[in-house]
């Protein structure tokens, strides 16, 4: 009864030469549409995996030596980077774009951006009115009185939202101020989450009033899925995940994962990104109607970010006891 | 006393093996990483962690919802024991059958029914207090989300846990003792109270512990419905999957096994003490002493009330996955069940897959240690049932963590596979099937068998002609409970699912989490019903094979 199994999935994997292993970080729903694209543009199959990113980084890694997948997609740059110094990703130019904004290709080229998601609020107005609180505009609106006991988001160790969130006050203020401001903001907090677009859903529900997450997982799990759930920004300037992709070290099929990457930043595709509501790394492309024109970004410093991710988590921890 | 066969020495180093590899080393390896430093070095640095506020509060927190839980379900135990066994209210066959089902059923969905009731969105709170009432519970400071609302599920989710262990202590107690008392001019409650209760204590506090215990391991229900309120268990969980910190998670599971494992070896003491059971050779039974009608109100009006609530939950399970969009729309579909079996197809089959693979598997090791330590001499047989009864104490948890991290490194590599889920299920359920063996072993006379073997015939020949047929029932029976336990675990397997091979649980617990109600309840009745289904057709099995036999709760 075990052997079954499994020889059917040694058969399979031999039946499927032309067939491009992945991981993917990205939404299922989400996902499923690139890959299910991809095939129908190249007529390569795609046999993909959703992990969250943290576990995409430790199976990486556990399979160094006899890599199982050829192509990681839509991880967190901050992720990509780790695996990047790792040696676990393998330089790839794309044929299709070889200039990107700062930040959103690494230097050696051992991963490029896909996709950019801005962090966001979610409210949902009924609950804020009965609190008698506006939508939030700004990181400090958060620790208000009204909001109390309405706040929520991700564990700063658990997600990579989360700690986008983190390492964007505190590369607003400072970390000595960023770190204040999460301990002042624990006391508005209902509960944590472990996945960062959980608490989306949560605010649809009204189980709390207002979530910090990124913009196109409160558009994609809020209104479009028929919940009241607003989308506002920080006055003060927001960070971004920048959504990327890398051929692993070894693939098995490492000319099926350079052809996805040639793909995925080709124009036609980038322009479909908007659907998802998220920004394009082209400029050649509409930015999604959804998100204001003059959104104000941060200049998000990736390596420090990297750089500084335990130190700052640790003390983020301290400060709220979580 | 004969020289051990060769063939019997053979089986017992290889269950000694098996249960090296599967029990004892994920377990050694969850101590040696939390004593380990960078290097592989010893070291006791982890352990400053425990003077951290986020690590010393879950600790104080599990302790605290397991200190309320154990009382509560003990008294909602109680009630139902003495309703059933005790009185003639009418029905109480349904509320015994009542109880058993929800030992059956997966231990979250009464939290994921609590979220569906009382959340900010319930059916109570909001569709009849807020709407109807104008009654705002969560300005009122209500909150369904931490200890309270922890205590109000695993109450219900853990009382039938005491009311099997008091039916068995009730029916041990002799009535004519409580008579005597009666005929010496007691009332019916100074005898309840100075006779029945006193006679249950021993019960009552085993129970209590066990509880205790279970509410320690629990993970599915804080998961849920913690909110802020962390426990140990889920603590451990975000450590070792979130943070990438297998030392610390080590260290808290280690916290989590300590209390668990003596608590359970006091209880199991407790319960056989042999001082407490009045049950006598004689065979003259006095007719049991049943409540007056005063008494007979209070325990069912607990016991009807519990009972009420139970089938409330449920039934909101039912209701919330047919539900369109919990909380925006409450038009009504069946679409969730389309998508369940569309979109988690293969979560379901792995499920059914993987249950049915370990199932007899537990079955086989189940007799062979029973086997082992009641019909022979072999050397190391009584380590033997000391380590299956460890086993069966350790939180799954802890177990996870140990199989996670084992098996993740040479020289045995299974992650990822079926065959890590199958080990963990089998050796994890392995107790509850030896136990069924050896209490049926127990029974039977080892004459029977002596006398095969002194017509000539090999153990092995003993053991497949004679012993295994006359304990199949038991046998039966707990291939039924090892089925629904793998159908239903959680805690133990979400550390070790993947990619290749995912659980339906596991499937359903990341639904909630992410707030897809109404398609984990769906999945939920859908897991409830395959539950349920098999273990109703297996015992219907038994009953049709071995017309004599009684199926028996473990």
């Amino acid at each position: 009864m075990l052997r079954l199994p499994l020889l059917l999935l040694v058969l399979s994997s031999l039946a499927r030469a032309e067939t491009l292993t992945a991981y993917t970080a990205l939404d299922r729903g989400e996902a499923a549409a690139y890959f299910e694209a991809f095939t129908r543009d190249t007529g390569v199959q795609v046999r993909w995996v959703r992990l969250s990113s943290g576990e995409t980084l430790a199976r990486v890694r556990a399979e160094k030596e006899r890599p199982q997948a050829s192509l990681w997609f839509g991880g967190p740059s901050l992720d990509l980077s780790v695996a990047a110094a790792d040696g676990l990703l393998e330089p790839y130019t794309p044929k299709t774009l070889d200039t990107f904004r700062p930040g959103q290709r690494d230097a050696q080229w051992r991963w490029v951006g896909f996709s950019v998601g801005v962090l966001a609020f979610a409210s949902n107005p009924e609950v804020l009115a009965r609190k008698k609180a506006d939508l939030p505009h700004a990181w400090s609106d958060l620790l208000q009185p009204p909001y109390a006991n309405e706040v929520s988001m991700a564990y700063a160790y658990t997600s990579g939202t989360a700690y986008t969130v983190l390492a964007t006050v505190a590369q607003l203020f400072g970390e000595e101020k960023a770190v204040a401001y999460f301990a002042a903001l624990d006391k508005n907090v209902h509960h944590y989450t472990r996945s960062g677009a959980a608490c989306v859903t949560q605010v649809g529900l009204a189980e709390v009033g207002t979530c910090i997450a990124f913009a196109h997982d409160i558009l994609n799990k809020g209104k479009a899925k028929g919940y009241p759930v607003e989308l506002s920004f920080p006055a003060e300037g927001t960070g971004y995940e920048v959504a990327s992709m890398a051929v692993i070290a070894g693939a098995p099929q490492r000319e099926l994962a350079q052809r996805f990457v040639d793909w995925a930043v080709s124009q036609p595709v980038q322009a479909t990104l908007q659907r998802y509501h998220r920004l394009p790394v082209r400029d050649d492309v509409p930015r999604p109607s959804s998100l204001p024109a003059d959104l104000k970004l941060i200049d998000f410093d990736t390596e420090k970010a990297i750089a500084r991710r335990r130190p700052l988590i640790d003390a983020w921890r301290e400060a709220t006891g979580q | 006393m004969k020289r051990t066969p060769l063939s019997l020495r053979l089986l017992t180093l290889l269950t000694f093996v098996a249960m090296a590899v599967f029990v004892v080393f994920p377990l050694f390896t969850v101590l040696s990483t939390s004593v380990k430093d960078g290097q592989g070095g010893f070291t006791l640095e982890h352990f400053r962690a425990l003077g951290r506020w986020q690590h010393v509060r879950p600790v104080l927190n599990s302790l605290l919802l397991a200190v309320l839980v154990a009382p509560l379900g003990t008294a909602v135990g109680l009630a139902f024991a003495f309703a059933v066994s005790r009185t003639a209210l009418r029905g109480r066959a349904a509320l015994g059958k009542l109880a058993q089902l929800s030992v059956i059923a997966p231990p979250f969905v009464i939290a994921l029914s609590a979220v569906l009731l009382f959340g900010r969105n319930g059916v109570v709170t909001k569709g009849v207090l807020l709407d109807r009432l104008g009654l705002d519970l969560y300005a009122l400071g209500f909150d369904i989300y931490g200890l309270g609302g922890l205590v109000l599920v695993e109450t219900l989710s853990y009382f039938p846990t005491a009311f099997l262990i008091l039916t068995g202590v009730l029916a041990a107690v002799d009535p004519a003792i409580e008579q005597a008392a009666m005929s010496l001019g007691a009332g019916r409650r100074q005898t309840f109270f100075k006779v029945t209760l006193p006679l249950a204590a021993p019960g009552l506090f085993a129970s209590m512990l066990l509880i205790f215990i279970e509410s320690l391991a629990d993970f599915g229900n804080p998961l849920i419905l913690g909110g802020r309120f962390n426990v140990l268990s889920v603590q451990a969980y975000l450590e070792i999957t979130g943070n990438d910190d297998a030392a610390g998670g080590s260290l808290l599971a280690m916290v989590l096994l300590v209390p668990s494992v003596a608590l359970y070896l006091l209880q199991s003491a407790l319960l056989s003490r042999k001082g407490f059971v009045t049950v006598s050779g004689k065979p003259a039974r006095a007719a049991p002493f049943a409540l007056g009608p005063g008494g007979s109100r209070v325990v069912g009006g607990i016991a009807w009330g519990g009972a009420a609530a139970v089938l409330l939950f449920y039934g909101l399970v039912v209701y919330g996955s047919l539900v369109k969009l919990w909380g925006a729309d409450s038009s009504l579909t069946v679409e969730h069940y389309a998508r369940a079996l569309k979109v988690s197809w293969a979560d379901i089959r792995d499920s059914v897959v993987l249950a049915a693979i370990s199932t007899p598997l537990t079955a086989v090791l189940g007799v062979v240690a029973a086997y082992l330590i009641e019909r022979t001499q072999v050397f190391g047989r009584r380590a033997l049932e000391v380590l299956s009864i460890l086993n069966f104490a350790v939180p799954g948890t802890v177990v996870g963590i140990g199989y996670a991290l084992a098996f993740s490194r040479p020289p045995l590599v299974l992650t990822g596979t079926a065959a890590l889920v199958v080990a963990l299920f089998s050796f994890r359920n392995m107790p509850v099937g030896m136990k069924a063996v050896s209490a049926a072993l127990k029974q039977v006379d080892p004459s029977l068998e002596e006398a095969a073997q002194n017509l000539g015939a090999s153990p092995a020949r003993v053991l497949g002609r004679v012993t295994l047929p006359l304990v199949a029932p038991a046998v039966f029976s707990s291939l039924a409970f090892a089925f629904v336990r793998a159908m239903t675990a959680v805690s133990a397997v979400v550390f070790v699912v993947s990619g290749s091979w995912n659980l339906l649980t596991v499937a359903i617990l990341a639904m909630v989490e992410s707030s897809d109600l109404s398609q984990a309840a769906a999945l939920s009745v859908v897991l409830v019903v395959l539950v349920l289904g098999a273990f109703e057709g297996m015992q219907a099995l038994v009953r049709r094979l071995f017309p004599s036999s009684r199926p028996q709760l473990s």
